[in-house]
């Protein structure tokens, strides 16, 4: 929802937006995952900031992933009153926020007439040139789907599933059927197979209405992909469909910070 | 033409070529002895040789300290032109044999160099063979040599094949050699990447194996990054500039319009292209059959070996097709490049056991640059093509599916899912 709304604020020609000097304030924890999170996939992106607190949503150059992120602004120690947007370069922010941590406060001033932010923490202040939001790629429409499969697991057994297949491909093939109730994560490759079992037991939440497989280049999940960010103890809900995209949820930032990726499968030749 | 129909006009064809061919030829052995014969002819005094130069070498073993090489036809020199490999020898219609019999017959005279020495070397030894790197034709030259031939023939996978060596003391040239214009300013520009002046010279008309001389020999780049690139790496990184210049000027093209399946066949190598309407995507699968030069146990199986890239190209090493990846990537590439369009691209390659001798690369690039060629095969789908052509490769269809990554799905993307 947060990539639609903020397309409805980009078509509104900022009505929403603000245009003047404006601060926020957020822990230092929070602005590093939600950095971690869109570096897996594009180099730069366009944040909206202000009282709604903050949302960005990105898609890859082949238009194959896509991450959405979302902030509440109760996950903020001060939000203003406006929202601003601002293009950023993902690499750069991640330095210039390198040296706080944890609960360390980092304050982010817009300044509309530099177009830049300010960024202070711990001894540190930065003024970070912002770049023209019309000259990133636009922000991606996220297809409808009715997802066949839904489960929800622990993220590290998700990310080791994945990274099993690994072993044996370059593709990952996700399947499930309805009678056997688990999903099963497979690495076909020329000589060997790898499978890794997801089963009732370690879904916590979850229903196959119907039998679904589909298959996944690893390069986007792994080695640097959007699973990167991920390690037990996250609950990671997972919806897929045969042959269509795969959605994957994870909530941060003490629940108040909420990602959705998507990744559009390989779509087999038979 | 169909699928099923271009595959029926192929087998004819093939047969036709079949009988045209020559013998396999295994007389590389005579070859150095008549090397050796034309060797003592020339030589003047105990340790000159005066001969014309096509082409250098410049090895990899000890990197940094390699070995650097002027290479010359002795005693036949006035064919030397014949001796530099280009795409000349597929439009010659070369053997394996003669392509052994051409590069056995070349002397490999080098000395060892360091290689980021030659930014300053104007003259000498590193002066003489970048000369010759440089030039448009083959340059007379003047060799002192240190020892006798060692007769024999080195191969490799991605080079062509490298015959006598003799240990070199000095070297001068004997006359003064004709640069091409763009060639000049690329040398004389120190302040010019080497990716840039590659992919100029490719827009001025120099085909890749100019290039690739021309970088091996340290004449490309910034003046202080200039050094001599071992042969095997400067072929492999001159296809891979230029595809990657190629890739760009597709990024926006409109798709093929069809599933288009293309194939040539030349020194025991078949290659299937199959063409796909979508974004740019492209896969290398090669099928070695036992018997073959990288496959040689008779009894092993066909060896299967991938590499595949997406629309952003690769981020890793391809390890496993090594040069023939990016060889045959950019005759892809140049075909759309030509057309205008971009599209997923698979490049099946056999290698069957009649290639019995490793003649480089080059094969690799010109078979697929000049499968496009004449008629070729529609299909409906990619999934038809991809099966129409599994009956004619020595692996099953789902053998083919799991090593890969087209085979096995093509890449969407999420615009496909938007309502």
């Amino acid at each position: 929802m947060a990539a639609a709304d903020a397309e409805a604020d980009a078509d509104a020609g900022g009505a929403t937006e603000s245009v003047d000097r404006m601060t926020v304030t957020v822990r230092a924890e929070v602005l590093q995952d939600v950095v971690d999170q869109l570096l897996t996939i594009v180099d730069e992106a366009i944040f909206r900031i202000g009282y709604e607190g903050l949302s960005v949503a990105a898609v890859d150059p082949a238009n194959v992933g896509m991450v959405m992120l979302e902030v509440e602004p109760a996950a903020f120690e001060s939000v203003g009153d406006g929202m601003f947007p601002i293009g950023l370069n993902l690499e750069r922010l991640d330095d210039y926020i390198g040296g706080a941590s944890g609960a360390d406060p980092v304050t982010l001033s817009y300044r509309p007439e530099r177009r830049s932010i300010e960024i202070e923490h711990t001894n540190v202040e930065v003024e970070m040139a912002g770049i023209d939001p019309d000259a990133i790629r636009d922000e991606p429409d996220i297809p409808a789907i009715d997802p066949s499969v839904e489960f929800e697991t622990d993220a590290g057994l998700f990310v080791d599933a994945v990274e099993n297949a690994d072993l044996a491909s370059d593709h990952v093939r996700f399947k499930a059927v309805v009678d056997d109730g688990e999903v099963v994560v497979i690495g076909e490759g020329d000589t060997d197979e790898i499978k890794t079992e997801i089963s009732s037991e370690d879904i916590s939440d979850g229903a196959i209405k119907r039998d679904a497989e589909s298959l996944f280049s690893l390069n986007y999940l792994i080695s640097g992909g959007m699973l990167k960010p991920l390690g037990s103890g996250t609950d990671l809900r997972v919806e897929y469909s045969e042959d269509h995209p795969v959605k994957m949820h994870y909530d941060f930032a003490d629940g108040l910070g909420h990602v959705t990726m998507m990744l559009a499968p390989r779509v087999g030749t038979n | 033409m169909r699928l099923d129909e271009f595959v029926e006009f192929e087998r004819n064809e093939r047969a036709e070529r079949r009988r045209l061919a020559q013998e396999k030829d295994y007389g590389v052995l005579d070859h150095l002895e008549t090397f050796q014969d034309r060797f003592d002819d020339a030589l003047s005094g105990d340790s000159l040789v005066g001969s014309v130069s096509p082409s250098i070498f410049v090895g990899r073993s000890n990197y940094p300290n390699v070995s650097t090489g002027i290479l010359s036809p002795v005693g036949r020199e006035e064919q030397a032109e014949r001796f530099r490999t280009s795409g000349d020898w597929y439009d010659e219609g070369v053997s394996i044999g003669d392509v052994f019999e051409r590069r056995s017959g070349l002397l490999n005279s080098n000395r060892t160099a360091e290689v980021d020495n030659v930014h300053d070397a104007w003259d000498g030894w590193l002066g003489t063979q970048r000369e010759v790197a440089i030039a448009d034709r083959p340059v007379d030259v003047e060799i002192g040599l240190d020892s006798k031939p060692d007769l024999d023939v080195d191969i490799d996978d991605v080079g062509a094949p490298v015959g006598p060596r003799a240990r070199a003391r000095d070297a001068s040239l004997g006359e003064n050699p004709h640069v091409p214009r763009p060639v000049e300013k690329t040398l004389e520009d120190d302040d010019w990447r080497a990716q840039g002046a590659m992919t100029y010279l490719y827009r001025r008309g120099f085909d890749v194996y100019e290039i690739n001389s021309i970088l091996s020999a340290g004449a490309l780049g910034q003046g202080e990054n200039r050094r001599l690139v071992p042969t095997r790496w400067s072929i492999t990184a001159v296809d891979d500039t230029v595809g990657q210049y190629l890739r760009g000027t597709i990024r926006d093209a409109p798709s093929v319009d069809s599933v288009e399946v293309h194939r040539n066949e030349y020194l025991g190598n078949a290659f299937w292209v199959v063409l796909a309407p979508g974004e740019w995507e492209y896969e290398l699968v090669e099928m070695k059959a036992p018997g073959s030069v990288w496959n040689p146990d008779p009894e092993a199986g066909i060896y299967l070996a991938a590499a595949h890239e997406g629309r952003e190209g690769r981020t890793g090493y391809v390890d496993e097709t090594a040069g023939a990846y990016y060889a045959a990537r950019l005759g892809v590439l140049e075909h759309l490049s030509d057309r205008g369009r971009q599209a997923k691209v698979l490049v099946l390659r056999h290698v069957s056991d009649a290639y019995w001798g490793p003649v480089g690369v080059w094969q690799v690039r010109e078979a697929v640059r000049n499968a496009f060629e004449g008629e070729f095969g529609e299909a409906e789908t990619f999934g038809e093509a991809v099966r129409g052509v599994a009956d004619h490769l020595p692996v099953p269809l789902s053998r083919l599916r799991r090593k890969s990554t087209m085979a096995a799905g093509l890449q969407t993307n999420i615009a496909d899912f938007l309502g």
